[in-house]
């Protein structure tokens, strides 16, 4: 009686772990062949042998701060935005590295570097990290999961070997998107063709006065940016430091680094410009991009 | 541990091993390995509380003895007497001491006068309503003869124990659960197989329905004031199934994980939302606490036997406790409080009349909306911080200007109401089918479980494991 209960408890098992496992990886091909994140989106719709001017990496403040287009218009270059909302510096190096290991090559990344992560930075998985997911298979990504998890249930770690595991944890954002890629394999989630997302014209205040912004110091010292650094220069890339603009705050900023840095965190100084305290809205953007093509001018004029 | 759980997963296979290899036997050991493993699922979550249920046991054991040996009716009473106030003296201390201490002084407040009574710290032993109710009704039960005592101390403390039902329920009975720890246990292929059915469907009901019903109803409470009617309804229908998943989800697990063991409890639900009337509702919904409340208070207060104004009187009076058996808060009382009154017109149109089960046809179907729709709005109360939270909740409802739609204010609320909103559908059509068939248990095919093991992997919450809303009952 009992052989016999778990022999079929097991052949259930067996073949619901089965079809999980396959269903886990269809939705793997799906996502992998989608644009709907910006990792498959890259490698998707441009070709490696193009080389980038430049590329950004950011958090939403990346995202929202820079056009990528605007810069190109005044500088005549060509750049994507690679920058993922609720992300980290650790996720931007990732992102950096899945730009490299995927064959593309470009001169500068621009680095939207966030408050956050001006000192260190947290071995937490961020929570758009799973964008990743996709593709676990490569090392480096492997490897930044599997030393950020922790817990007795580890999906990245055991997604590699036991997919259905990943996409039934992360299923509202990995399963069920890629069923919707099904049908819409182009679809972009929330950034354009060249990787830029924009707040509407929404403004914080109505009230368009003047800001005065109030002086924070600051100091860079996060060793990972070091890192980063120098796995760009290692592959032909120059790091540059962007601070975006911040809503009544001027970052008096102190750089540790040899690491170029454009700090405008006070150049915005109209509430109009921001949808948030820290995001800007399409207006602020255009700004923002416009000056920040200035700053860039000297470095492709090399 | 809750049962959705990896360290619960280990638990139960751990203990289904050692129960039915080594131990298949001896009876005894049996059932001393499963006190040890009740103890050790309850003090998984706090081991400081097992003292409490090893002194409810004791003591009931012990009342228990001496009712047996004692034919004097004023000592029986006396010994009686005891265990109640021992079990409601625990309950009372822990779960309504600092709900009476704060309305002692804001009632002191409110004619003037300013009294200090602090409150205490107390953490609230997690199933101390169930498993003291179900002592009591075995105490109560020996004292009006209907079981003899047990004598078998072990069989009896993992009766008090036994962790499929201890944190949340089914309430069983003594006279049903206590024979089955005494009487040789063998182990039933068709038993076990239909085990693991109802626990994949508790499982369902609680990871897909429950846990994401939550996401959204929780967004959609803490910010009722700026959300627009139909958000308001959303909320009020997502919670109506997320304290159905995480309920009646849990008996099925709980049922399940005991016939893995070779017990049987009784059913707690049977399909309560398919009902047409609320009388007919509270027999069909949480039945193991509605018939405690019927056995131990509405036939001892009289019932139905001093005629009918007496016996709604006894009616209200059971709503309201059973209200504050929920919780030490106001919107648990006035939750009972609006079931017993919603039951007031029916009793009078009707008089006490037990219904069938209503079959679910299109001529019904009225009727089971209006009842949803009134046990809906009585949920509003059972979920809201306050009274006023719940009364603003409903002005809101009716006549809000809010316009904010929480449940697809992302991506992610949307997907998450879409999956709640098929699992809804769902538990729907399965219980209208099997009530069709006037089967009280969902009983699916092999083929069915697969499909729904295939759905719980991909469309549950895994990332919002909600602990069972009853624990804190």
């Amino acid at each position: 009686m009992m052989k016999k209960f778990l022999i079929q408890l097991s052949k259930y098992f067996l073949i619901i772990a089965l079809i999980a496992n396959l269903l886990a990886l269809m939705s793997n091909f799906l996502l992998k062949r989608s644009s709907i994140f910006k990792a498959s989106f890259l490698v998707n719709n441009f070709e490696p042998e193009q080389a980038f001017d430049y590329f950004i990496i950011g958090s939403s403040r990346g995202l929202t701060s820079i056009g990528s287009e605007e810069i190109d218009q005044k500088l005549t270059t060509k750049g994507i935005n690679l920058s993922q909302d609720d992300t980290g510096l650790p996720s931007q190096l990732l992102m950096a590295k899945h730009f490299f290991e995927s064959g593309f090559q470009s001169s500068y990344c621009i680095l939207v570097l966030d408050e956050p992560d001006f000192e260190h930075s947290s071995m937490q998985i961020n929570d758009n990290d799973y964008r990743m997911a996709p593709y676990l298979q490569r090392e480096y990504i492997y490897d930044y999961f599997r030393k950020r998890e922790r817990g007795i249930i580890r999906p990245y770690t055991l997604g590699k070997y036991v997919p259905a595991v990943l996409y039934a944890y992360y299923n509202t954002e990995l399963f069920i998107p890629s069923l919707f890629t099904l049908f819409r394999p182009n679809y972009r989630h929330r950034f354009d063709k060249y990787g830029n997302y924009t707040y509407p014209d929404n403004q914080l205040n109505t009230q368009n006065e003047l800001l005065k912004p109030i002086q924070i110091q600051k100091n860079i010292s996060n060793p990972l940016l070091h890192t980063f650094e120098e796995y760009l220069r290692a592959k032909g890339c120059q790091l540059i430091l962007y601070v975006a603009p911040y809503q009544g705050r001027e970052l008096i900023i102190q750089n540790e680094f040899d690491i170029p840095l454009i700090n405008h965190s006070s150049i915005l100084l109209e509430n109009s410009d921001f949808y948030d305290p820290i995001h800007l809205n399409n207006k602020g953007k255009i700004v923002a991009s416009s000056f920040l093509a200035e700053e860039l001018q000297p470095f492709f004029l090399k | 541990m809750i049962f959705n759980s990896i360290e619960f997963a280990f638990f139960l296979v751990v203990v289904f091993f050692i129960y039915w290899v080594p131990l298949k036997k001896d009876l005894n050991l049996q059932n001393l390995f499963l006190l040890i493993s009740s103890y050790f699922f309850y003090g998984w979550w706090n081991w400081k509380f097992l003292t409490l249920i090893a002194f409810s046991s004791v003591a009931d054991y012990l009342v228990g003895q001496h009712l047996g040996k004692s034919q004097n009716q004023s000592t029986r009473k006396g010994l009686l007497l005891i265990s109640i106030l021992i079990n409601l003296g625990l309950l009372g201390f822990f779960k309504y001491y600092n709900f009476f201490a704060q309305n002692f002084v804001d009632a002191f407040l409110f004619f003037g006068s300013k009294v200090s009574l602090s409150s205490l710290q107390i953490v609230l032993p997690v199933g101390i309503s169930f498993y003291t109710f179900q002592t009591m009704s075995y105490t109560i039960d020996v004292y009006r003869k209907k079981i003899t005592p047990c004598k078998d101390y072990i069989a009896f403390f993992a009766f008090v124990s036994f962790f499929p039902q201890l944190v949340a329920g089914p309430i069983e009975r003594a006279g049903h659960l206590l024979p089955q720890f005494l009487k040789a246990r063998f182990f039933d292929y068709k038993i076990a197989v239909s085990g693991i059915r109802i626990i994949l469907w508790g499982l369902f009901k609680k990871m897909v329905i429950a846990d994401n019903a939550a996401i959204i109803v929780d967004g959609i409470f803490s910010d009722y004031s700026m959300q627009s009617p139909l958000s308001l309804s959303i909320g009020i229908l997502f919670f109506a199934f997320q304290i159905y998943g995480d309920f009646s989800g849990y008996s099925d697990i709980a049922i399940g994980i005991s016939r893995l063991f070779g017990f049987d409890l009784m059913n707690n639900f049977r399909f309560p939302y398919l009902s047409s009337n609320i009388s007919e509702f509270w027999k069909r919904w949480h039945i193991s606490l509605s018939s405690w409340f019927k056995d131990y208070l509405y036939i001892p207060l009289g019932g139905n036997r001093k005629g009918k104004w007496f016996s709604l009187i006894n009616v209200l009076i059971v709503f309201l406790v059973s209200g504050f058996w929920h919780g030490a808060n106001w919107t648990f009382i006035i939750w009972g409080l609006i079931n017993g009154l919603l039951y007031v017109p029916l009793y009078i149109s009707k008089g006490v009349k037990d219904e069938e089960y209503t079959q679910v046809r299109l001529t019904n179907l009225p009727k089971i909306l209006f009842t949803f729709i009134l046990v809906g709005f009585g949920w509003v109360y059972f979920r809201s911080p306050s009274v006023y939270d719940a009364n603003q909740y409903l002005i809101h409802l009716f006549a809000g200007s809010g316009s904010a739609m929480y449940f697809s204010s992302s991506s992610k609320h949307l997907l998450i109401s879409l999956i709640c909103l098929i699992g809804i559908t769902i538990i729907l059509t399965v219980e209208i089918r099997y009530s069709k068939l006037k089967k009280t248990e969902v009983t699916l095919s092999n083929f069915q479980l697969v499909l729904l093991s295939l759905f719980i992997l991909f469309m549950a919450a895994f990332k919002n494991p909600i602990s069972f809303i009853y624990f804190q009952f």
